[in-house]
Parts: C-alpha cells; sequence; structure tokens
C-alpha cells in the first residue's frame, strides 16, 4: 500500500493556484445546479486535509489512474444536498431531490476532473478515505466548499493536485543577489567633526555670545557615521549651493569611534 | 629591644547601600573642572542608499540637509548641548554660541 502514497507537500504557491482554480469550476457549477446562485454566497477556501476526516460519517470518492477525489458532505445526504441546490424545503419529492444531489455532486467531480486533463470517469461512490488523502504531508490539498448554509468539504491526492495546479504554471521568482536587493535600501549618514577636548570648567561657564575653540585644525577631516554607528569615511566641510556638504576623503581605519 | 608584630589586616564588610540619604560630594561641576570632555559637532546629515555608499570615492560630494547660515549643534556624549556658527579662529575651528541652557 505504501508505494501508492507519494509524499509531496504541497507549497504555498500550488496551494493557492489549486484554490483558485477550484472556485473557478465550483462557481460554474454552482451557477449550473444551485437555483438560489448568488456569487457572494459561493466561498472556496483551503483547510487541513484532516480537519475533515471522521471515522464515523463515509465520504464519497471518486478515484481512477488520474487520482483520486474525496466529497465529505459533513453528514448532510445526497437528498438534502440535492433539495438545498433546488431550493426545495418540503421533504417531498425525497427521490428526485437525491438524484438532483447525486447528479450534482457527480457533475462537480466530473467538472474538476475534466479541468484536471482526465477525460475517465470514475464513479463517485460512499467509501473509506485514502490514507493519502488524510495528511497534507502526503501531498493531499482540501478545500471547504461553501453554498450559502450548506458546506461541502473536498480532498484531492497529490496526482490530480499535479495535474490541476502543475508546478510548470507556477511562475517562479527569480532571486537577485543579496547585495543587489539591499543596494536601494536608505541609509543616514551624518558628518560630525570632533571639536576636541575642554575642561568642564570652561563648559560651565558657556555664553551665548562666547566663541569656543576647539583644538582640531581647519584642515582636519570630519567624520562620516552611518545610522549613527562607527565612522566609514573622512571627509572635509565644503558647500554645494546654499547648502552645506561634506567632500570625501579616505576611509576611516584607526580613528573609527562612535558619534 | 620592641617586638613588632606583623599580621594580615582584616577588612570590614561594606554595606552595599547607606541609609543616609543625604549626597556626600555635592553637584558641583567646578570640583570637576579640571575634567576633559570631548566635543563633537553635527555638521549635517544625508539620506542615500547603500549602492551610492558603495560607490563614493575620494573626491565625490554630498550635500547635507543643513544650509549654510543654519546653526551647527555641539554634542558631549552625543547629546546636544548649545547650537552655534562655525568660525576660524587662526588655524582652528571655533564655535560662537548662539544658544545653550
Amino acid at each position: 500500500m505504501t508505494s501508492e502514497i507519494r509524499f509531496g507537500w504541497l507549497g504555498e504557491a500550488r496551494r493557492a493556484a489549486l484554490r483558485t482554480s477550484i472556485a473557478a469550476e465550483v462557481m460554474d457549477w454552482s451557477r449550473a445546479w444551485w437555483m438560489h446562485h448568488a456569487p457572494g454566497e459561493v466561498d472556496v477556501r483551503s483547510i487541513e486535509p484532516d480537519s475533515l476526516y471522521s471515522k464515523a460519517v463515509m465520504p464519497l470518492v471518486s478515484a481512477n489512474d488520474a487520482g483520486v477525489l474525496v466529497l465529505h458532505l459533513n453528514g448532510k445526504s445526497t437528498d438534502a444536498i440535492g433539495r438545498h441546490l433546488a431550493g426545495a424545503a418540503s421533504d417531498e419529492d425525497a427521490g428526485l431531490a437525491q438524484r438532483i444531489g447525486q447528479d450534482a455532486l457527480e457533475d462537480l467531480v466530473l467538472r474538476l476532473r475534466r479541468k484536471a486533463g482526465a477525460m475517465k470517469i470514475a464513479a463517485l461512490c460512499p467509501d473509506v478515505t485514502p490514507l493519502a488523502l488524510e495528511d497534507a504531508r502526503l501531498g493531499a490539498y482540501a478545500v471547504a466548499l461553501s453554498l450559502g448554509r450548506m458546506e461541502l468539504g473536498l480532498v484531492i491526492d497529490r496526482r490530480l493536485a499535479d495535474c490541476l495546479a502543475p508546478s510548470s504554471a507556477i511562475k517562479s521568482v527569480s532571486l537577485v543577489p543579496r547585495q543587489a536587493a539591499i543596494g536601494h535600501a536608505a541609509l543616514t549618514v551624518t558628518a560630525v567633526m570632533n571639536f576636541g577636548s575642554i575642561n568642564l570648567s570652561q563648559l560651565s561657564d558657556l555664553c551665548v555670545g562666547e566663541v569656543l575653540v576647539g583644538d582640531r585644525r581647519l584642515e582636519d577631516t570630519l567624520h562620516i557615521h552611518v545610522d549613527g554607528h562607527i565612522a566609514v569615511a573622512n571627509g572635509h566641510l565644503r558647500r554645494q549651493g546654499t547648502k552645506r556638504a561634506v567632500m570625501f576623503d579616505g576611509v576611516s581605519s584607526q580613528d573609527m569611534q562612535k558619534p | 629591644m620592641n617586638e613588632t608584630v606583623i599580621e594580615p589586616i582584616e577588612l570590614e564588610e561594606a554595606a552595599y547601600a547607606s541609609d543616609v540619604s543625604e549626597p556626600l560630594i555635592k553637584r558641583n561641576l567646578a570640583l570637576l573642572g579640571h575634567v576633559s570632555v570631548r566635543l563633537d559637532v553635527l555638521v549635517g546629515s544625508a539620506q542615500i542608499n547603500i549602492e551610492k555608499l558603495f560607490s563614493l570615492s575620494k573626491g565625490d560630494s554630498i550635500a547635507l540637509d543643513a544650509d549654510l547660515d543654519a546653526p551647527m549643534v555641539l554634542q558631549l556624549d552625543g547629546k546636544p548641548i548649545a547650537r552655534g556658527h562655525l568660525m576660524a579662529v587662526g588655524d582652528s575651528f571655533g564655535l560662537k554660541i548662539t544658544e545653550i541652557l
């Protein structure tokens, strides 16, 4: 039995493509079968396959060489589904409702199989869920289908998933080197002049209008800091129009320091 | 002849905190007048991207966000303490203070 199990977790891109593909088919199907079709009430969302698994209720299984599809009716009978689709409230014509329900579900399976490129018809019969469809780690993909208040669960195996959303159809994103990607990241460079050291006594007496004289010479360089960290370069104070500017002179080496 | 006794010194255990709340040394900067502190003058900043930073070569210039006549910020330990205009005082830089607390 284990030879039938294909290990293959589906990535997020594949799952998204599968959901889109199944949602499109379900929308068409509900338009054809659901009397009270309203696009806003049709919803298809990805779920974990094991959330549908139940030993108590046997699902409907459609299996052939092209893959396996399982429908969980969430405790509803096919005639209840038929009545919901036909918009019938009474229990009359149970046989007709049952046929509508069965035909509608078989049609849904057929549509999905056709979309996957499989022309072979596979019966939809109550059966136990194959092991490979119980767990996403084995390549199973599941969705919850909502048509108004009716909710169904649908699980497909990896073979069917590969046909419905082939990996080649998923556009691969080409990677760029990290250095190229960060090239446009903005940095703040700050020009700081080491003014020198003074005694605290000079500082405590300092008043507006006084000139504080540092021990840096006019030709000494400024330090260029990046984002407030170590000095990466040295430069000289210049002007560019009405703005101050700094002209790079060299890299900071021995005297790297924090601002 | 007196004999000198030589023995190890036993130190008393220091208390972690004193019960007395009054500071022993008053906050008076004059006491520390001889202590030197390093000052920096913030000349200006600019936004550039990493590519530009790594393409800069000697002699290249970048404009800073500060106007020529804007006061510069004097920093002590990275904290702004005064503003002033940069001057040349002989061969050295000086800062004419325009604002200080």
